[in-house]
């Protein structure tokens, strides 16, 4: 048994090194420079943006973005749903173990990661840090930065403000509301802009405004600011969604 | 509105339609208003997405495939898609069968609004990975379709379904980073990701280590999805264990599609001949090996998920065959078009298979075969309409033994001649005859007599009529049509005007069926003596580990490279 | 050339403790290393051809292959995607069994239908 278990290891890992040295090594082809060379002549012109890497994800491959948001936000579905069955199982009072890190203000002085100096602190970070995510978000055209970056700094503002707040049963059912309505109707903006431009220029995913003068650039901050929100408020709901798993 | 504007609408209809289930899920203490959100949304996305499908269909028909950019930026950075006849006919059958699953599902059942969004999310990621001509957007789209089966496979929330979800996650994600290598290499080789483009350079170069294994890599994982045979391990428990509709949604659709997305890419490869031999002996092994552990299984989805695998055996190996042949020659060309017929067929009678089981089995409580007795008194006493449920059954169990005038018979036919004279001719006849007997014993339920039924386990369940009416109606039109859709397939995927002579009545091959029924009645006869029935259960009981499917990945990539590099020196 | 190594050293690490490790998070986590290695080869193979970020600019010519980055940024936001669904179904495996161990989840999940 012992001599199958270490022959299937050296095989793995002789099988592993071979395909490491042909999948990584690089041989003396020169990366290719031809879509740099283009992107520099025509990227900002075409899509206004200085940020080149915004210039592609939201620009000439947008629809790939598209994906991501999609992978996104079935993530997020799954993870809540697979949670919440857990949450009913614990139901059952003689199977049921706490987790939590209570977000439950009556639960908290038993819980000893919940200090004062947290919630201070947290308190008075959290706007801030949601401030610049705003930030971060709306400048991803002409800096490093754009909706995914700050949509998840956004996401980090909403739960440093979680942890810092009084906070209640009402209140969450309240977040929850309003954080899942913020991202629904992001990914149906979404969609919509995608689609829009098909109405007014035929075109699939491009810029719906251009014949009324609106510049591309702008075009890319929607579609910016639509992630950052839609990403915001998925990953803080996850974050909820996992934190503030209780036995009721 | 010309034609490149509106052919994503029917891709981007079911994508709105599940941002306003998403809406339609945020209003949900409105009973009222999320009630009318999720029925319009719902099927309007079905109904615009199926009457635009037919649209374009029409069109491509007419003009032949349609390619363009996404965008108003057209280059090399952009990302293109082709519309062409194949994918669009299979995207139609994908919403067809998306819609009957749907149907199946009732609302009052839990997360029927997350399955319904997930359900259109993943009609989307069909749509893009069959239509898609560029390697990243190929990866995204494989992630969705991916993310989307772990999601719904996991909404069982029995533990076992997350054992399986968490299983495949973890060995296709394995197989996911080495499409993202190979994705790597292609662009560092060719400083592009637009298949024509990558086509263009990579034609007549010579063959190297970093081109033959960025084709293994991609290969293999795109393979790993349609549970090819050394790959397949994850789809067995992962099929069985989710609910009936996402069973059938999965083993119906799912996992042909990437098959159908890896035509266009092995065709960038000057060795794609060498490719397709290989992929048509596992076609054949996965046949022959999957439908003997199918005869062993004792739980009924699990019986029908290994019956998928051994299918879709048949079909990769009509595809390996036509690859090899290229689709340039004439018996190339029928092949290929035998494999989407066969892809068609299959779609319609697995889905009824598993639709119809999991009724069964949610109306008598019991997923194992030789305990399961007396179905059809039970469903009869249940509800007059489960007569619906047993027709659907029947229809689909002739249909995928190849019994002649059922629609299996003519697409299994049309794939087995071409193999004639060859040893994987022997292989599917071999398969054809375990097919026959694990049907005879699933059939079986419905007639061993069993104690009389105690109406403690009879549970009361609607009988999704609709979904049945469709998918009976469907059976009998391809069955009774099935040569005016032989050649309009040939005729319009490859407009070519050859009219082929498509004999299925000849006395060969109707005497091969009789011998096939013979055999398998004897085999499943025979399942009584103990010695077999004891080597069966040893079968049955082989369980594969996780370890042993992310070798199988390790092991696929490195030696498919190694092979098609060995093959590659020495036809020099 | 040393930088490829080492990102190929990474890779293999990755891979088997994906394989070989017991422990469900731990392959997670692995997972999580495979993917960073080849994002990382991505972008370091990108930076081969420039040292500039990039911004359009003077520095043009000198400027790293933007389209990869791009790439990356899709992949690694799906990898993320898939780490947190894979979690949570392992939370739901330990609410059952109150185990990370592969083997003895295997086991007693057959033992449980």
């Amino acid at each position: 048994m012992k001599m199958k278990t270490a022959a299937v290891h050296v095989i793995v890992i002789f099988a592993l090194v071979l395909l490491a040295g042909c999948l990584f090594i690089p041989d003396d082809t020169p990366w290719p420079t031809d879509v740099r060379t283009r992107l520099v002549s025509d990227g900002e012109k075409d899509t206004g943006a200085k940020n080149l890497v915004s210039a592609i994800y939201l620009a000439y491959r947008a629809f790939d973005t598209l994906g991501e948001t999609i992978v996104l936000i079935v993530a997020i579905i799954g993870t809540m749903s697979v949670v919440e069955s857990v949450k009913k199982i614990s139901d059952d009072p003689t199977t049921a173990v706490t987790y939590d890190f209570s977000l439950v203000k009556e639960k908290r002085s038993s819980h000893k990661l919940r200090t004062h100096l947290l919630e201070v602190v947290t308190g008075k970070i959290g706007p801030v840090v949601l401030l610049f995510g705003f930030y971060v978000m709306g400048q991803g055209h002409i800096s490093p930065g754009g909706g995914f970056q700050g949509g998840t700094i956004i996401a980090s503002g909403i739960m440093l403000f979680i942890l810092g707040n009084p906070y209640s049963k009402v209140t969450e059912m309240r977040q929850n509301k309003i954080l899942s309505t913020i991202e629904a109707s992001a990914f149906v903006l979404f969609i919509l802009v995608s689609l829009l431009s098909i109405l007014t220029s035929g075109i699939f995913f491009s810029n719906p405004l251009e014949a009324a003068g609106v510049k591309y650039e702008y075009y890319i901050i929607a579609l910016n600011a639509l992630i950052g929100l839609k990403v915001g408020s998925g990953i803080s709901l996850m974050c909820i969604a996992m934190m503030s798993r209780r036995r009721t | 509105m010309n034609l490149e504007s509106i052919a994503f609408i029917f891709l981007m209809a079911p994508l709105l339609a599940s941002g306003f289930l998403l809406l339609a899920k945020t209003v949900h203490h409105h009973e009222r208003l999320s009630f009318v959100i999720y029925y319009l949304s719902t099927i309007s996305g079905f109904l615009i997405s199926l009457f635009f499908t037919i649209l374009v269909l029409t069109k491509v028909n007419q003009r032949g495939p349609v390619s363009f950019y996404i965008g108003a930026h057209h280059s090399e950075v952009a990302i293109s898609y082709t519309f062409s006849l194949d994918g669009l006919i299979i995207f139609f059958v994908a919403l067809f069968i998306s819609f009957t699953s749907w149907a199946y599902n009732d609302r009052k059942k839990t997360k029927q609004i997350e399955f319904s969004i997930i359900l259109m999310i993943q009609l989307f990621s069909i749509g893009a990975t069959l239509f898609t001509r560029d390697l990243f957007n190929l990866f995204v789209a494989l992630e969705i379709m991916g993310i989307t089966s772990y999601v719904l496979i996991a909404f069982s929330s029995k533990v076992r379904s997350s054992v399986a979800s968490l299983y495949y996650l973890l060995s296709s994600s394995a197989a996911m980073i080495f499409f993202l290598l190979g994705t790597y290499l292609i662009y560092r080789l060719t400083g592009s990701l637009n298949y024509h483009q990558i086509r263009e350079t990579l034609k007549g170069t010579a063959m190297s280590p970093a081109t033959v294994f960025a084709a293994s890599s991609i290969i293999v994982a795109i393979l790993m999805r349609s549970a090819l045979f050394p790959l397949h391990f994850w789809l067995p428990n992962a099929h069985a264990m989710a609910m009936h509709p996402v069973s059938a949604i999965l083993s119906g659709i799912l996992i042909k599609i990437p098959l159908i997305a890896l035509t266009p890419f092995v065709q960038l490869f000057d060795f794609s001949q060498s490719i397709g031999t290989v992929i048509k002996i596992l076609g054949a092994l996965s046949a022959f090996f999957a439908v003997i552990f199918a005869f062993c299984q004792s739980d009924i989805k699990k019986l029908l998920a290994y019956h998928s695998i051994s299918q879709m055996g048949y079909i990769t190996a009509a595809w390996g065959y036509a690859m090899e042949l290229s689709l340039a020659t004439e018996a190339g060309r029928i092949l290929y078009t035998a494999s989407i017929l066969h892809i068609i067929f299959h779609a319609l009678f697995k889905s009824t298979l598993f639709l119809s089981c999991g009724t069964i089995i949610d109306v008598t409580a019991q997923r194992n075969v030789y305990k399961n007795r007396n179905a059809a008194r039970i469903l009869i006493s249940a509800d007059r309409k489960h007569l619906l449920t047993i027709i659907a059954f029947f229809l689909s169990a002739l249909s995928i033994t190849a019994i002649p005038f059922f629609n299996g018979y003519y697409s299994k036919n049309l794939i087995t001649s071409s193999f004639h004279h060859q040893w994987i001719y022997t292989i599917l006849f071999i398969t054809g005859v375990f097919t026959t007997a694990s049907f005879l014993k699933l059939s079986a339920i419905f007639f061993r007599p069993g104690p009389v039924e105690n109406t403690q386990t009879i549970r009361k369940e609607k009988v999704p009529v609709l979904s049945y009416v469709l998918l009976i109606a469907a059976l009998t039109v391809t069955a009774v049509y099935h040569s005016p859709i032989i050649t309009g397939l040939l005729s319009s995927v490859f407009s070519s005007q050859s009219d082929i002579h498509l004999e299925f009545y000849e006395s060969e091959i109707w005497m091969k069926s009789v011998t096939t029924i013979i055999i398998g009645t004897i085999l499943y006869i025979s399942i009584r003596s103990r010695t077999i029935s004891h080597l069966m259960h040893l079968t049955e009981t082989v369980e594969v580990n996780l370890q042993s499917m992310l070798i199988s990945v390790i092991l696929s990539v490195t030696g498919l490279g190694i092979y098609l590099l060995v093959r590659g020196v020495i036809l020099i | 050339m040393i930088r490829y190594i080492l990102l190929g050293i990474l890779f293999i690490i990755g891979m088997y403790a994906l394989i070989f490790h017991r422990s469900v998070i731990k392959k997670v986590i692995a997972l999580g290393i495979v993917n960073t290695s080849v994002v990382l080869l991505f972008i370091i193979s990108g930076s081969s051809i420039g040292d500039a970020p990039a911004f359009t600019g003077e520095q043009g010519a000198r400027m790293v292959d933007p389209m990869v980055q791009a790439l990356m940024l899709t992949a690694i936001v799906i990898g993320v995607c898939i780490t947190s669904f894979s979690l949570a179904l392992i939370v739901h495996l330990w609410g059952r069994f109150e185990t990370f161990d592969i083997d003895t989840i295997e086991k007693r999940g057959d033992d449980e239908s």
